[in-house]
């Protein structure tokens, strides 16, 4: 029935592909083309050249922004100098130029024309001989980046300060600058149709689980999109649960993490153009963790896990739990505390569903507003919020003050997550369990999570269960999930779907120091 | 046979969870009992009967370990009966759905949510149970044994916390009535642990099948001993009065209050009673669709669930008008000699035809 729904959809290509251009021995040709291909485009430098007694024409073609200047002309400009006079023929020059004279890493001959423009949409300087039916290109990139710096999605107060960037190969760098092993394989496919995306996995050989990496792999090469905005657009592409409200693909831009979930056998995926890289597969309890986890005294890791894992659920609950019991059990709640909240909604206009509802909209819009405006303009979001939202509205009587707390309690604890990515779950379903609490009561509230329940128990991220450890129930792994064991005791790696060299530690590396009465 | 495998401890999870639902909602084996005080006795005595019952179909499975019960009471049986017995087994398991739907939805209308119709809410518990059922026996089972730590916490809480009105002179006398007045309700309880026939179905997907036997050991050593907690906590709470008490689970929760905040936790065994059910529902409603569909010869049992799951909604409405005729059904047992009759037959069909194809080199028994 949809066939041709799939036929029109595979029929759309978007890069012309196959049709390959030899270079031509004719400069002008060559010339033309070239300029074809991009047009009058302002940024890119087509500069013939004459050199030596012979007058060899030599074209060079770049683009300016995306070469390192000084070491084009260090490294390209330099030898044509030095060495023109001495060439007899363009032949020779070709293979004085490819053979010896270019002092850079990244040379490549080619026939081909595509190959050319390829390396200088990397960054690279094409040099084209007249008389030569082959071309050279140097790829030296060189563009403006920022350093890494501490990562402001992530900050921690003890741990390396380095985070991504948005440049591939620094980020490869900082990956490799940890994992020195040459075990450590870099794997580059190139994304997008159109922008061409470079898009590094990165995994550890010999502790990966080939099959995932395989699966990977496959479900990477069935990419075919116009471009790669950010690693989240691949994520979405490769995911296991796509209706799911909560990702299953770890996203981080910590060097360290990535550089944990290497070694405990998972597998990263870098992107060019962004510094959040994916790790796979991602369990449930590793959004819960941060990297200061482990870096801290294990007891401070355990219970400040434990209390996001509680606020995590309180950003989820409390708004829902508290409407149906104002609406439907009020005996449950202690005879004080009812008093006080009754006393406190006396004046107020809506039903607690509607109130709750409102206020938690308003906290959403609030926080939305708090993110996407001007820094400038900040103090008057505030006094917009504190005052007007907050104080006014509770002595104009249309909140009642218990609402704004509930309210302020459950922003706190959404705020909490230390990622932001599986918070954003918790804050939609929070609506859902609004509505569930203010119809069925606690029933609707229990079923709902517990739907939920069902959701998370079903859903997996590459083959391994996304709740993991938690069901199916592994225990060894229990060391680094709700509590995190000092180092020490974590001599195995996770059981991830069949990691292959599950052990990571020396028995018996517990400090014992000597006792003083020896 | 599809690749889905769960542990044995996920087995063990998923039993215990049936096991305790009726006794959270309803238990009528304490209130079937004419002296409420000998509940221990009656747990005891009721496990140790079902244990070696268990056993058999344990055992009967362990000969036939990539087929259902179902199936192998074909083997057994020959096609025709093995058909009826399969049919008559779905039947229970449906049955044993329906009961606990009804159970559930009784007990929140006449106790928590008085207004709601409780067809919103059997329907809504039985909709959570097919979708966990529908993505498979082993996401249910993962379900279940994450609930079952959560379960256990909620049980434990309602045996616990009451402790300042428990008084032990409640347990006393002890047999005052002979040992003849414990047969009804041991029958009760041993007709409840009937539905461990259940693990028939599941052993095909166990991943350790050798382990079922320890495992389905430790199920009913674990809901049996709970039971008993919760009934003597409910029996020193309330005395001989439990009896008349619809809910006695529920109205223990009711008496919890400590320090005059933490009272009146009735969410605590409600979101036990929706949790144990919508297990409850998903494994047998899973087993009786897989059954139906392994009778007639279906190639997979998942479509029929959720027709079997609103089939469960309706027949809960229609077996079973108001709370009475349930708890009557339940309590007077009733509900005993028809859980024991089809089970019992079933087993020492199945049984003597194994053990009389063994005796005369019938062969094909498959171990």
């Amino acid at each position: 029935m949809f066939e041709w729904v799939r036929a029109l959809l595979r029929s759309s290509k978007i890069r012309p592909t196959g049709e390959e251009t030899l270079v031509s021995a004719n400069l002008s040709i060559n010339r033309k083309r070239l300029s074809q291909a991009y047009g009058n485009s302002g940024d890119v430098i087509i500069r013939e050249l004459r050199v030596g007694p012979r007058k060899i024409r030599i074209l060079l073609v770049l683009i300016e922004g995306m070469v390192d200047k000084a070491l084009i002309s260090e490294t390209v400009m330099k030898p044509l100098a030095d060495h023109g006079k001495n060439w007899k023929s363009p032949q020779q020059a070709f293979k004085e130029l490819s053979g010896s004279l270019l002092p850079n890493v990244g040379v490549r001959v080619t026939r081909t024309l595509q190959n050319l423009l390829e390396d200088v949409s990397r960054g690279g300087c094409a040099i084209l001989i007249d008389g030569v039916a082959e071309g050279l290109s140097v790829v030296v990139p060189g563009w403006v980046q920022r350093n890494p710096g501490q990562p402001d999605t992530e900050p921690i107060i003890r741990g390396p300060k380095e985070g991504f960037v948005e440049c591939l190969r620094t980020n490869t760098t900082l990956v490799r600058r940890r994992i020195r092993d040459p075990r450590l394989r870099i794997e580059e496919y190139e994304l997008g149709r159109i922008s061409w995306t470079k898009v590094a996995v990165l995994y550890i050989e010999g502790l990966v689980n080939e099959e995932v990496l395989e699966e990977l792999r496959s479900r990477i090469n069935r990419i075919d999109v116009d471009g790669i905005g950010e690693s989240g657009h691949i994520e979405e592409l490769i995911e296991d649960a796509p209706f799911s409200p909560f990702p299953t693909i770890f996203r981080t831009e910590r060097p360290d993490r990535v550089t944990g979930g290497l070694l405990e056998g998972r597998i990263a995926i870098l992107t060019d153009g962004t510094p959040f890289a994916l790790i796979l597969p991602a369990t449930f309890t590793m959004f819960f963790t941060t990297s200061e986890d482990y870096y801290e005294r294990f007891w401070i890791g355990t219970v400040l896990r434990l209390l996001r894992f509680a606020s995590f659920f309180i950003s989820l609950v409390l708004p829902g739990f508290y409407v149906a019991l104002l609406t439907f059990h009020q005996e449950m709640m202690p005879t004080p505390l009812i008093l006080s909240i009754a006393a406190q909604r006396e004046g107020v206009p809506f039903p607690v569903v509607v109130e709750t509802f409102v206020m938690e909209a308003t906290f959403e819009l609030l926080r939305e507003a708090g993110t996407r405006m001007p820094r400038l303009v900040g103090p008057a979001i505030s006094i917009i919020g504190a005052l007007v939202l907050g104080d006014a509205a509770i002595r104009a009587g249309l909140v009642s003050p218990a609402m704004v707390v509930v309210v302020a309690f459950t922003g706190i604890a959404s705020l909490s997550a230390p990622l932001y990515s599986i918070a954003t779950g918790a804050r939609i379903l929070r609506f859902a369990l609004i509505i569930l609490g203010g119809t069925m009561g606690l029933f609707g509230v229990v079923a709902g999570l517990f739907g939920l329940l069902i959701h998370l128990c079903s859903i997996r991220s590459f083959g391994t269960p996304f709740l993991e450890p938690l069901a199916p129930v592994v225990f060894a792994d229990w060391k680094d999930a709700m509590v995190r064991l000092p180092w020490w005791a974590m001599r195995t790696r996770p059981r991830l779907l069949g990691v292959r060299d599950s052990v990571r530690e020396a028995p018996g590396l517990e400090p014992m120091p000597p006792r003083e009465d020896g | 046979m599809s690749l889905d495998k769960i542990s044995p401890r996920q087995t063990m999870a998923m039993l215990i969870i049936s096991r305790l639902m009726m006794a959270t909602v309803l238990f009528p084996t304490l209130t079937e009992l004419d002296d409420p005080q000998n509940i221990w006795l009656v747990g005891l005595l009721g496990m140790m009967v079902a244990i070696p019952l268990v056993l058999l179909i344990v055992a009967l499975g362990l000969a036939f370990p990539d087929k259902t019960i179902v199936q192998y009471s074909q083997v057994l049986l020959g096609k025709f009966p093995g058909k009826i017995v399969g049919l008559l087994l779905v039947w229970y398991w449906f049955h044993i759905a329906v009961t606990s739907a009804a159970a559930l939805g009784e007990s929140l209308t006449s106790a928590i949510m008085v207004e709601t119709p409780d067809v919103v809410l059997i329907g809504i518990i039985a909709y959570l149970g097919a979708s966990a059922a529908r993505n498979g026996v082993e996401v249910m089972a993962r379900v279940a044994e994450n609930a079952l730590g959560i379960i256990v916490f909620f049980v434990l809480v309602t045996t616990i916390l009451p402790f300042d009105v428990m008084k032990s002179s409640h347990l006393l006398p002890v047999l005052a009535g002979g040992w003849g007045s414990l047969v009804p309700s041991m029958m009760s309880a041993v007709s409840f642990f009937m539905e461990f026939t259940v693990v028939g179905m599941l052993i095909p997907y166990v991943s350790k099948p050798k382990q079922t036997v320890r495992y389905s050991v430790y199920a009913i050593l674990t809901a049996g001993i709970l039971l008993v907690f919760l009934g003597l906590t409910a029996v020193m709470v309330f005395g001989p009065s439990v009896k008349s008490l619809s809910m006695p689970v529920f109205s223990l929760a009711r008496m919890i209050s400590i320090g005059r905040f933490f009272e009146r936790i009735e969410f605590i065994p409600m979101g036990a009673w929706i949790m144990c059910t919508s297990i409850k529902l998903s494994l047998f409603v899973w087993a009786s669709s897989l059954g139906l569909a392994q009778v007639l010869g279906l190639s997979q049992g998942q479509v029929l669930i959720y027709p079997m799951g609103a089939l469960v909604v309706a027949a809960s409405i229609v077996f079973y008008e108001d709370f009475l005729v349930l708890i009557h059904f339940l309590t007077s047992g009733g509900w005993s000699v028809y859980s024991l009759g089809i089970t019992l037959t079933t087993i020492l069909l199945l049984c003597s035809a194994a053990f009389l194809r063994r005796l005369f080199g019938g062969g094909a028994s498959g171990d």
